[in-house]
């Protein structure tokens, strides 16, 4: 039987001077922790600063889930300062969001769930590929095989369908099947086979965390063609809520406690002693104890936390005697393009299935150049017809509306589906990369909120567009039109790592490499922040891996 | 409970009792709408669809930005002033007199946001007020999405 969060009166009942762990932040970073410390029969609590979504209150509901704020913060409450080329814009006032998915399970829920390992020379950067000038590129305090049985753990209990395919770039590893057969594939896959082939690029079969089959707690994919930005109505994707907590709930030894905003971590002899957080249901401030503290808030936050927690020891932030917490942040380099498929590239019945994932993947420039290179990641727009349909008054510069609009409307949803084709590369760490304290500008609780200062190093735009033209020539010979997008020095504000890296030497990282500060005894940061470098892939998937390696250490600590 | 204060001295400010039919060049917003989204023979526009009612339920919304809110008014105001005898046009005076209004900067912005909006009430999730009987989604044979929304904005706002 499962033990759903308690409310918010039942909390107050809640007796337990001292647990085991407490983690801040439910999603990716969190979720393994929580799995393994409380089936491991530990005392857990999550703190979320979102609302407890069960899976029947999701719904494909585009206004609600990509068009309004509802599942992250109000940006007039809580916001972010950015500071891009000196100047300083409050989010507040620009269409910038670096919050992602504020509810139990982050932003886990809204993933599309592209589940690439980082192949083995992405732990080595530095030695591998050598320094670039103005980048701090330094090699991981652990290599692939360090990390590798926790892909595979990964792959079991989060679920993740694939099959394996022998190519240059795709790391090795110790099971060659995937516990999942592969979802369903969109007809059109085959042709982007065939075009690849002709032109001598492998496409590979992208490993999703989606379920293929039923299991006990959670049912298969449905393909409802609307996955990335929802939260998943049957269950099948691998979100830290579906995978884990509900799972680790079970055990009776976990605890969540949803809309709780963590103020600040306080810190006695060299320890973290308590949190305060306020319990947003009871609008009381509440503090809680534990042997050790998880911090999983996603990298802006997880820094700026730590800056926030000053004390006498810390006078610059919690971990902070180093100087080093917030430096480095990473998003994700590269861009996207868009291309128009129609009855000309193949048969329009075929091109107009719905639902069905393409699921392909070009990994054959990982390396170009003698450098590190990146992939490019294939799919069909998913349904919102919103977006479709604004997408589609323009045109010649000038507005349509009326008849006209209609008419394009409708050969817009029955003749034509986008293609997209996502570019991935590493966003370098550099020193104009990084979160502070903006402590002129406060949240609603007072807080000073993060400076992210934003700017991509050059050789990130430079890889980008050498990308790019190699996903021209394949977008030319698949006959793709009106295409559209660009290679962008901008972030991705959902590709968030970095800002408090690991390492062996205190003095240029935050972390151990067990991911326990180096100045903090029971302080351990599990989302992105630990990387030290990205790797040119989405994070999830190594974010929930080496999570899992971290619960190994605790459980062998506590 | 701020932005409501807000809104309500934007709307006063604009002169008008309340958020509803009574608003000043609300008639020119509706009329505007009803002529980029006309209803015809095959297509089922803004006056089918529930337009009005859809952006007086979502505008009332905290997720609804004011600045949005004040800036639709604001440009049926300016429509309404440059040309005030728009409502007894005839379509094809319309159309005449909003492609003129489109030439200006802000008159295209203004017009692309009722696109936008005229596009939520049209394909958006019926539960807001818009998109009556699906005809929107069954305008262009768009499959409505399973599960489709049981409360408005999510859980949290629902």
């Amino acid at each position: 039987m499962v033990t759903l969060p308690p409310n918010p009166w039942q909390r107050l009942l809640l007796a337990k001077p001292v647990v085991d762990v407490c983690i801040i932040g439910s999603g990716a970073g969190g979720g393994p922790i929580a799995y393994e410390l409380s089936r491991a029969g530990k005392k857990v609590v999550v703190l979320e600063k979102g609302e407890y979504y069960k899976r029947s209150d999701f719904s494909k509901d585009e206004i609600a889930y990509t068009k309004r704020s509802i599942i992250t913060p109000s940006r007039s409450k809580e916001f972010h300062t950015i500071l891009q080329e000196g100047q300083e814009y409050p989010t507040t006032h620009t269409h910038w969001n670096f919050w992602n998915g504020n509810i139990v399970g982050g932003s886990s829920n809204f993933m599309s769930g592209f589940f690439h390992r980082l192949h083995p020379d992405d732990f080595r950067l530095y030695s591998k590929f050598g320094a670039i000038e103005g980048a701090n590129i330094v090699d991981w305090a652990i290599d692939y095989s360090d990390l590798a049985p926790y892909y595979d753990t990964v792959e079991r209990i989060v679920g993740v369908s694939g099959v394996y395919q022998n190519a240059p770039f795709e790391p090795p590893r110790q099971h060659p099947h995937f516990p999942y057969p592969p979802t369903q594939e969109h007809p059109i896959a085959h042709l982007i086979d065939s075009v690849a082939h002709t032109i001598g690029i492998q496409t590979l079969v992208t490993p999703r965390a989606i379920l293929t089959h039923d299991t006990p707690m959670r049912n298969k994919c449905y393909y409802s063609n609307y996955c990335g930005s929802y939260g998943c109505s049957s269950g099948a994707k691998g979100s830290a809520l579906e995978a884990l907590l509900n799972p680790a709930l079970q055990t009776g030894n976990l605890t969540i406690i949803p809309n709780a905003h963590v103020l600040k971590l306080h810190e006695q002899k060299g320890k973290v002693a308590y949190v305060s957080y306020i319990d947003k249901d009871l609008n009381l401030k509440r503090t809680l104890k534990a042997k050790v503290f998880v911090v999983a808030a996603q990298a802006i936050e997880s820094a700026r936390l730590l800056l926030n927690s000053t004390s006498s020891n810390f006078p610059n932030g919690l971990a902070n005697n180093s100087g080093q917490v917030g430096k480095n942040l990473l998003f994700s380099g590269g861009g996207t393009l868009e291309g128009t498929l129609t009855q000309k590239q193949c048969d329009l019945k075929q091109l107009m299935v719905e639902g069905l994932f393409v699921n392909r993947v070009i990994k054959d420039f990982y390396a170009i150049d003698n450098q590190k290179g990146g992939i490019m990641e294939l799919h069909l727009e998913h349904a919102n017809p919103i977006r479709k349909a604004y997408k589609s008054i323009w045109h010649d510069n000038k507005l349509l509306w009326g008849e006209a609009l209609y008419d394009r409307l409708y050969r817009r949803f029955n003749d034509e589906k986008r293609l997209t084709l996502e570019i991935f590369n590493d966003w370098l760490p550099h020193d104009g990369c990084y979160v502070t304290l903006d402590t002129k500008r406060h949240d609603c609780y007072g807080m000073p909120v993060a400076k992210v200062a934003i700017a991509s190093h050059p050789h990130n735009e430079k890889i980008g567009n050498r990308l790019a033209l190699e996903a021209m020539k394949f977008f030319k010979a698949l006959g793709v039109t009106q295409i559209e997008g660009a290679i962008t020095p901008n972030p991705p504000s959902n590709l968030q790592a970095g800002g408090c890296r690991f390492g062996n030497d205190p003095k240029s990282s935050v972390l151990n490499k067990e991911c326990k500060s180096h100045e903090v005894d029971n302080l351990y940061i599990t989302d992105g922040s630990f990387m030290p470098t990205g790797g040119s892939l989405p994070y999830t998937f190594s974010i929930y891996a080496n999570s899992f390696r971290v619960a190994q250490h605790l459980k062998a600590i506590l | 409970m701020k932005r409501r204060v807000f809104l309500l001295a934007t709307l006063v400010l604009l002169g008008v009792k309340s958020f509803g039919s009574g608003l000043p060049n609300h008639r020119v917003l509706v009329a505007t709408l009803e002529h980029l989204f006309p209803t015809t023979s095959r297509f089922a526009g803004a006056k089918a669809l529930g337009f009005w009612g859809y952006l007086q339920f979502v505008m009332r919304h905290p997720s609804f930005s004011s600045e949005d809110v004040h800036f639709v008014f604001e440009g049926a105001k300016r429509l309404a002033d440059e040309y005030p005898l728009f409502l007894i046009y005839a379509p094809p005076q319309k159309e005449m007199v909003l492609r003129r209004f489109e030439e200006t900067l802000e008159g295209q912005e203004w017009l692309s946001r009722l696109l936008y909006y005229g596009l939520e009430a049209m394909l958006g999730d019926p539960i807001y007020g818009g998109n009556t009987k699906m005809q929107g989604w069954r305008n262009f044979g768009h499959t409505p999405p399973k599960p489709m929304a049981k409360t408005p904005f999510g859980k949290a706002c629902g």
